[in-house]
């Protein structure tokens, strides 16, 4: 009977909540978050996102700073993505008496850019020699790497861009007049360019994609007959990169935007419902008793709702390490009060109802008022200001990691947003790293906000006129 | 005697999402010149509905569904909005609003009130002339001329009670309509009110429909009496016949034995159990015939209609057929 | 007055001053300035009777009721129940006293939490006090309750809201949660001003029959002499914070003393024919004084139309006996023209 009927409440509230238009938006937004939310397992592009945000070797092998894949839509120019190559040819040979064997890996090369690089990885135990060949589609083959080391069961990763710099500038010079060669320093050459581009007009001064079938070969000699060399693959890490490309530091941020969904959401509701729940607690209890405990509570809550959070959030950092278990309640310290004014004058209003009276001379004590004649009756009204309160809370955990206050440990919006910001992200115009962060952090907070619209329509039909 | 307002086979239905609600149902009745004519029934009986239907003032969703109102040969029903606020509210006819008197706005003095209502309706007045008549009212009601620069909550409940009754008379309307205007006051006052409303009656010979639930206020001022129920009247008569409690409708005379007297020890006072009669679904036969503790057959069958049973008195009842 | 087992509840000099200043500026006052609203009253009320207190608004007739509930602390003077001074009680001795003692309110739908339903209510007293701690016994408890008060088919009325019911239906439901502790005494406030009339006579009906079941005390508080005389075995005429006549229910509306009573009565109006024509006689001047500005001399005497000079001068005496319990505290009483109505 009382689910029945507490479900028939439901189903009239949801029935006046859906004349609000805006409440209906706001309540969509925030499903569709929710759903992304419990999806993340499976929509995250790279798994470890939560445990490795901030290991660089995990996000190695992406490019750094590279724009969102589908911006290529929109352009004539035509970037390299992201290429992993697990395929190859195997062959066996000999030499010295000893045994080689060959991978040979294909890249179709067809784009306006070179990739930004080219790793080989592999896993090497024992004593090891390989080497790296580069043959291009206009027939010039050349070694870009050597290698002969007793590996402890290791895994190698090679980079052209570092690797093979001096054995690309050799490459290059052939095809550059002495003049050019002057004014270049080998340290500066863009190896990637180098190793895809034409050569008639000198490949580091006239750079031009020479298209076609590029073959890399990986010949390993086994030095001891024991040694192991396995699982090689490549990878070309691309110009563009994933739904919301990368940072400096190579990470996915559309992978890292998934991942600050459930932190939006825990700091958000977490602090907006606790600091509303104490603040609606505070209100009834000083306003039922009165007197002087109503003094003391009212000036403790004109205390905290005066307090400055930023200032003091920050020389709190200063002492603590901060985590979300110390952030959260220390955020719903200083937003507990905001509440109580309203908890306050509702409250005022109900403790002089004849049923409280009437509760008292049956013989009820006061917590049994407050607890189930006050605050039940307040309750419905603080849904409003709980929706209110959320986008409040993920605003300041982000304005706290803007100030490098924030948890290290997880990923929050803030903390992307402040990492563009250092990584100087304004400066060098890579807007998918500043405007997908903020523009969720607005859609998100702007729901809630729609939501406690609707309810505060709903629930204070006094307003319904503004 | 000539009639002040003729009411004849007045409706006013609410249509509501649940249905029509027949607030007042084929009500016929008229206010002589001069005379009070008191209208008694339970809470949702209709009458304060008819109250605000003779101003032709519905309140939404409420409409007047048929009949008439008439009024110096004017039938007012079919007056527009504007012509009903030109010629007859306050003009014609005044009202004093149930609980009226806590709804003067606290930051107006009654002078200001006063002055407002009534440059309002005789908008070529002065504000001389205007200021002459509210003192010549507010000393009619008993009232001194500071009074006029007081704000309502200087002024106690008789007070306030006072001020809205000289408000409703200082435009010389035909004929008032008071509803429950004594409700809500303490009893000294409460007599005290209704002396000023015998006295008011006789110094201005004024006609008067007053409104209440209770039948004690009502053999202290009415002439005549209309018992109301379920939208229906279910009796007429004078003073003399209906207090005299010789021939009475069966829910005039449970009515008046619910009154206790103050002078008669009873030991136990009658009640009439039940509830009224849902208005969307009124019953077929007679309104009453739940609760009625001589009902007979056809009452279930038929409502009667109201029939003179001796001169002035008319009685909705078979028993008297 | 002695000390009498008779007595249910004695009620001594009690008195409730609110002050007017409030806060920390109250501090500094040398002249704190006080609302009486009861200003020392004395009275007894028997096992088994019906003792009703009438007065205006702003007598302090609510503020007396409310003392001998202790929904508010009295100023001064003792409360004695049962032979035992509960004054200051508190706590569990509180609680005990609120099972034996019960209030039943002037308006039945502002005192159910408007959330309850009417099962919850009816449970509420049980709750509180530990009683039956089985849902089971408690929805059983209600529906004998609800039978017991009429609302009838009681397991319908159970499951509704106090929105559902009608007035007279809700004012039933709090008076049987008023009894659902059998409590020894029952201060009922107004309990039918709100009340249709047609209903009215069938709640103190039932009042009547539910006293006699269950050997209830009453305390009546009400504006209105007719139903008070119905109902009510002794009478106590409050003015101003202070009892002005007191005695049995006949006696004061047929013989009353004082000026003020006999204001009161002739001011009743009543169901009978023939007084459109005549003026109400109503003996008295003015407006009620403020609670805080009480007149010195007799507190009656600026309205008084038979006031002297040693009215204006001291305060009205002490209630003066007159016989057959009948008391009142006019100085003047053998001056008074004879009573007629």
């Amino acid at each position: 009977m009382k689910i029945k009927d507490s479900f028939s409440g439901l189903i009239e509230f949801f029935k006046e909540f859906s004349k609000v238009k805006s409440g209906l938006i706001g309540i969509f937004i925030i499903l569709i978050f929710l759903i992304l939310m419990i999806l993340e397992p499976v929509i995250l592009p790279y798994k470890e996102t939560n445990e490795k945000w901030r290991d660089i070797s995990y996000w190695q092998d992406n490019p750094s700073n590279a724009a969102p894949v589908w911006t290529q839509l929109f352009s004539k120019e035509k970037k390299p993505p992201t290429k992993f190559i697990y395929k190859y040819e195997q062959s066996t040979g000999e030499s010295s008496g000893l045994t080689t064997i060959n991978y040979t890996f294909d890249y179709k090369f067809k784009y306006t850019e070179a990739p930004q690089n080219l790793i080989v990885h592999a896993k090497i135990n024992g004593y090891v020699g390989y080497q790296i060949f580069f043959e291009r589609p206009d027939g010039i083959s050349f070694e870009i790497y050597r290698s002969a080391q007793n590996f402890a069961d290791e895994a190698i990763r090679f980079t052209a861009d570092t690797d093979s710099r001096s054995v690309t500038y050799d490459f290059a010079k052939k095809y550059e007049t002495e003049d050019t060669l002057l004014y270049v320093d080998p340290k500066d050459v863009n190896v990637l360019q180098v190793l895809f581009s034409k050569t008639e007009n000198g490949p580091i001064s006239h750079p031009e994609p020479l298209h076609g079938d590029y073959k890399i070969h990986i010949k390993v000699t086994y030095l001891d007959p024991s040694a192991t060399f396995d699982e090689p693959y490549m990878v070309l890490t691309g110009r563009v990169s994933g739904l919301l490309g990368t940072d400096n530091a190579k990470r996915d941020l559309f992978s890292g935007i998934i991942a600050g969904i459930k932190w939006a959401f825990l700091i958000g509701m977490l602090v907006a419902v606790i600091s509303v729940f104490v603040g609606l607690f505070w209100g009834v209890t000083s306003t039922y008793f009165g007197g002087a405990i109503d003094e003391v509570m009212n000036r403790i809550y004109e205390f905290f709702i005066n307090l400055p959070m930023l200032p003091i959030l920050i020389s709190i950092s200063a002492v603590f390490k901060i985590r979300m278990a110390i952030l959260i309640p220390l955020l719903c310290l200083f937003s507990w009060a905001g509440s109580v004014r309203t908890v306050r004058a509702i409250s005022l209003q109900l403790k002089e109802e004849v049923f409280i009276e009437a509760s008292k001379a049956l013989g009820a004590n006061h917590w049994r008022i407050i607890f189930v004649h006050i605050m039940p009756l307040i309750l419905p009204l603080t849904f409003a200001s709980i929706a209110f309160a959320v986008p409040g809370a993920i605003l300041t955990e982000a304005s706290l990691s803007m100030l490098g206050l924030g948890d290290p440990t997880i990923v929050t919006w803030g903390q992307i947003l402040r990492d563009a910001e250092s990584g100087g992200a304004f400066i060098n115009g890579l807007w998918w790293w500043i405007i997908p962060p903020g523009l969720i952090m607005a859609l998100l907070s702007s729901s809630f906000v729609f939501v406690g619209w609707a309810m505060d329509k709903i629930l204070h039909p006094k307003l319904r006129t503004r | 005697m000539e009639k002040a307002l003729v009411i004849s086979n007045l409706k006013l239905y609410y249509y509501t999402s649940a249905g029509v609600v027949k607030a007042v149902d084929d009500i016929s009745f008229h206010l002589e010149k001069g005379e009070t004519l008191g209208l008694v029934g339970e809470s949702g009986c209709g009458k304060t509905t008819t109250g605000f239907a003779i101003l032709g003032m519905p309140t939404p969703p409420g409409k007047i569904a048929g009949g008439k109102v008439i009024i110096d040969d004017e039938d007012i029903t079919t007056f527009s909005e504007t012509e009903l606020r030109k010629k007859i509210r306050w003009k014609k006819i005044s009202m004093v609003f149930q609980g009226a008197m806590n709804c003067l706005t606290p930051v107006y003095t009654v002078g200001n009130l006063m002055m407002e209502t009534y440059l309002e309706h005789r908008k070529e007045a002065s504000n001389e002339e205007a200021y002459e008549r509210i003192i010549k009212y507010l000393n009619l009601v008993g009232l001194s001329d500071d009074i006029y620069k007081r704000y309502p909550h200087e002024l106690s409940g008789g007070m306030k009670q006072r001020v809205v009754i000289a408000t409703a008379l200082f435009l010389e309307p035909q004929i008032v309509i008071l509803d429950e205007p004594t409700t809500g006051l303490d009893v000294v006052v409460q007599a005290q009110i209704l002396n000023l409303i015998k006295e008011l009656k006789q110094k201005l010979s004024i006609s008067s429909l007053f409104i209440t639930h209770d039948l004690a206020t009502e053999a202290e001022i009415a002439d005549r009496i209309c018992v109301m129920y379920a939208g229906k009247i279910m009796e007429i008569g004078t003073n003399e016949q209906i207090y005299g409690r010789e021939k009475l409708h069966p829910y005039t005379e449970k009515l008046l034995g619910a009154t206790p007297l103050l002078h008669k020890k009873v030991n136990e006072l009658y009640f009439i159990p039940g509830v009224p009669p849902d208005l969307i679904n009124p019953p077929k036969g007679c309104m009453f015939y739940d609760r009625c503790h001589v009902r007979m057959d056809i009452c279930k069958e038929e409502g009667p209609s109201i029939k003179e049973i001796e001169p002035g008195h008319s009685i909705a009842c078979w028993r008297y057929k | 007055m002695e000390k009498n087992n008779d007595f249910l509840l004695e009620v001594k000099n009690l008195k409730k001053w609110f002050p007017t200043q409030h806060g920390l500026s109250a501090l500094f006052l040398k002249e704190k300035t006080y609302v009486r609203a009861v200003d020392g009253i004395s009275f007894s009320v028997k096992r088994g009777e019906t003792f009703c207190i009438i007065g205006e608004s702003g007598s302090g007739k609510t503020t007396t009721g409310k003392m001998i509930m202790r929904l508010l602390e009295p100023t001064d003077g003792d409360i004695i129940f049962n032979g035992k001074n509960v004054s200051h009680i508190k706590g569990d001795e509180l609680k005990e006293y609120r099972r034996n003692v019960q209030m039943i309110f002037q308006d039945p739908y502002a005192s159910m939490n408007p959330r309850f339903k009417i099962k919850q209510v009816l449970a509420e007293p049980l709750v509180i006090h530990k009683i039956g701690d089985s849902k089971k016994y408690r929805d059983e408890n209600s529906k004998k309750l609800l039978e017991s008060v009429k609302v009838t088919p009681a397991e319908e009325f159970m499951d509704r809201f106090p929105h559902m019911l009608s007035g007279g239906q809700r004012q039933r439901v709090s008076i049987a949660r008023g009894v659902s502790l059998s409590p020894a005494l029952i201060v009922a406030d107004e309990p039918v001003s709100m009340i249709d009339l047609s209903t009215r006579a069938e709640i103190l009906a039932m009042m009547k029959s539910l006293k006699r079941d269950f050997g209830l005390t009453y305390i009546y508080i009400t504006h209105d002499l007719s139903t008070a005389r119905y109902f009510a075995d002794t009478i106590a005429v409050m003015y101003l914070g202070k009892i002005v006549e007191i005695g049995n229910a006949d006696d004061i509306v047929d013989n009353p003393i004082h000026p003020y009573t006999r204001v009161l009565i002739n001011a009743v109006c009543e169901p009978l024919p023939g007084k459109v024509k005549k003026m109400k006689e109503i003996n008295i001047k003015g407006e009620i004084p403020s609670a805080a500005k009480i007149p010195p001399g007799c507190r009656f005497h600026t309205r008084c139309v038979f006031a002297d000079e040693d009215c204006k001068t001291f305060p009205e005496p002490d209630l003066m006996d007159i016989g057959n319990g009948h008391y009142h505290s006019c100085r003047r009483s053998d001056d008074l023209p004879k009573f007629k109505f």
